[in-house]
């Protein structure tokens, strides 16, 4: 799957390490999530959409 | 995201503590087992000192256990397939060894199996961790 998350991430000014601390994962779990090698299971997703306050259509789309 | 109040962050540290911790006493049970069989008055206490360093090693499980309940889903996805590749590999040597043993190779000891089975685990972890990192 695609992402925005860097770009989200950037406007609310947070480091992957803030956004890891913010969701209790690892920073390469972070990383792992925003350059692709990774999809998240569906709570993650959720808590990402909630986090950022948008659907996660909205952060998340197919290739 | 992690099943436990544990901080991710935390985990590999605890993890890290109680294997090392194992380890030692493993290394302790090992040095007094001659000593406590030699001493021990009956054969039930022969019996508890004989085994007395598995303990240790059971103790390394729980360790490894607990290390899987407080990392988060990336961290379990790693594990698991380092996990699968590990018992894949360490089986399939343990094995072709059993078959050289035939032609003249020195049998091992089933107190090998474990140690073969941890390095072979801690070579595919490193392999796994450095394919996501590409």
């Amino acid at each position: 799957m695609k992402n925005n998350l860097p770009a989200l991430r950037a406007q609310r000014g947070m480091t992957q390490g803030d956004l890891a601390d913010s969701l209790n994962v690892s920073r390469q779990t972070i990383n792992a999530l925003e350059t692709g090698r990774y999809d998240p299971s569906l709570p993650l997703a959720f808590a990402l959409a909630r986090l950022f306050k948008c659907r996660i259509e909205d952060i998340f789309s197919p290739k | 995201m992690s099943d436990t109040a544990v901080p991710v962050k935390s985990a590999g540290r605890i993890y890290i503590i109680e294997v090392w911790t194992s380890g030692l006493l493993y290394a302790v049970a090992m040095w007094t087992r001659p000593w406590l069989i030699a001493h021990a008055s009956d054969h039930a206490l022969v019996v508890a000192a004989t085994v007395l360093p598995a303990l240790p090693i059971w103790l390394i499980f729980v360790a490894v256990w607990r290390y899987y309940l407080h990392i988060d889903e990336f961290q379990k996805h790693q594990f698991l397939q380092s996990l699968a590749i590990s018992f894949g590999l360490g089986c399939s040597t343990l094995v072709t060894y059993s078959f050289l043993v035939d032609v003249g190779l020195p049998p091992l000891g089933i107190s090998w199996a474990w140690p073969i089975l941890g390095v072979v685990w801690l070579l595919s972890s490193i392999a796994i961790k450095r394919a996501y990192r590409r």
